[in-house]
């Protein structure tokens, strides 16, 4: 928390500092953000995924990890999204001011200024890779490292608003726990963590552009060139089903590779082929009002379902099945 | 979470007004809380990893 506690930031005179005395009183003054604030700054929904992931990747890994540094690594990941998070709403808070889903964020609100949630995730994120790097090892804190640039940087700043390809390319971003989890216990990255990388890289399009449909006059009306405004609708629900195929073939991998055994297998099988379903009810009917965007909804909730299943389903073959046949 | 919580920075405030007063002071405070739970949870996670980088656990 980076706004300085007992003292009040006057906005008269940009951002400089002042303490509370009664001379003051007639210069404008500025509330110190709630510690509500700084936590909704972090997107606490999303580090519940991206922790989820983090801690099935660290699971699945061969070998083991005492359970204190095994802790530090899933703290870490938590504190470096919710790092990049805030440096995201810092970029992002004029966009987010004119977007009915994000207006109610600390800073577009108005109840946080602009340098405090820039300090806030610097100082998060630089605290969660340094903390990874001295407590677990140095790769899983440059993958962490990377995945706080790669979603800062690469898709806030670059992406985000010049590509409609943002979501795919920046995907990656959230694809990057898994492999953080695995590389906290082994020191190295196999096929395996690659493969998890895989899947979320190409799960991720079809959620957000299953999101994107219904609140896509957001999208347009700050200029974000989400698919479904720059290519259509039409477009975007063909890709929409186009990638849940490539997900199908993504999510059965490790077992067709033998990495996992049939218990997960299976089951992503059927879990992707449902998803498959679910994407060709999207992606073959004209809808455009938002209010009569029932599949779309349904999709959108599926697909965090289906991350949550699968990934617990791995945890299940390679630690437990494989635990108990050992 | 009341309403006084979530309320918006306040652009014209009257230091001398009790209620403006007590808010600023009810946040503080908060933060303070929070601060100081989290300065003691590190310390326990400190103590923690270097007992286990001491090989003493684990």
């Amino acid at each position: 928390m980076t706004d300085s506690i007992g003292s009040i930031d006057t906005q008269s005179a940009g951002t400089s500092s002042c303490t509370a005395y009664p001379a003051a009183a007639s210069r404008q003054v500025m509330m110190p953000a709630e510690w509500r604030d700084f936590l909704a700054l972090t997107k606490p929904g999303v580090i519940q995924l991206v922790v989820f992931t983090g801690l099935c990747g660290l699971l699945a890994a061969p070998g083991s990890i005492n359970p204190v540094i095994g802790f530090v690594a899933i703290l870490c990941i938590a504190l470096g999204a919710g790092g990049a998070a805030a440096l995201n709403q810092w970029y992002e808070s004029d966009i987010d001011a004119q977007m009915k889903r994000t207006a109610n964020r600390p800073i577009p609100a108005g109840r946080m200024d602009r340098e405090a949630a820039l300090h806030f995730g610097i100082g998060l994120s630089g605290f969660s890779v340094v903390m990874m790097g001295l407590a677990v090892n140095w790769l899983s804190a440059g993958i962490l490292a990377l995945s706080i640039f790669y979603y800062a940087v690469v898709y806030t700043i670059w992406l985000k608003p010049n590509t409609p390809q943002n979501i795919v390319i920046g995907g990656g971003a959230g694809a990057f726990p898994p492999v953080i989890g695995w590389a906290a216990v082994t020191g190295d990255v196999t096929m395996l963590p690659i493969l998890l990388f895989a899947l979320i890289f190409v799960w991720t399009p079809p959620h957000f552009w299953a999101l994107a449909l219904f609140v896509k006059t957001d999208y347009a009306r700050v200029g974000i060139p989400m698919m479904p405004v720059v290519a259509g609708e039409r477009s975007t629900r063909r890709q929409i089903f186009g990638y849940s195929l490539l997900l199908l073939a993504t999510a059965i991998a490790p077992w067709a590779l033998s990495l996992t055994g049939a218990f997960y297998g299976v089951l992503a099988l059927v879990l992707s082929i449902v998803f498959a379903i679910l994407a060709a009810r999207v992606g073959f009917r004209v809808e455009s009002d938002p209010a009569r965007m029932k599949p779309e909804k349904q999709l959108f909730a599926y697909s965090i379902l289906y991350l949550f299943v699968i990934f617990a389903a791995l945890v299940v073959d390679r630690a437990v099945i494989a635990g108990f046949a050992a | 979470m009341n309403e006084s919580d979530t309320k918006p920075l306040i652009d014209h405030t009257d230091l001398n007004d009790p209620d403006t007063l007590r808010q600023l002071r009810k946040r503080q405070a908060s933060r303070a809380k929070v601060m100081a739970a989290i300065l003691i949870g590190l310390c326990v996670l400190f103590y923690g990893i270097t007992i286990v980088k001491m090989k003493l656990w684990g």
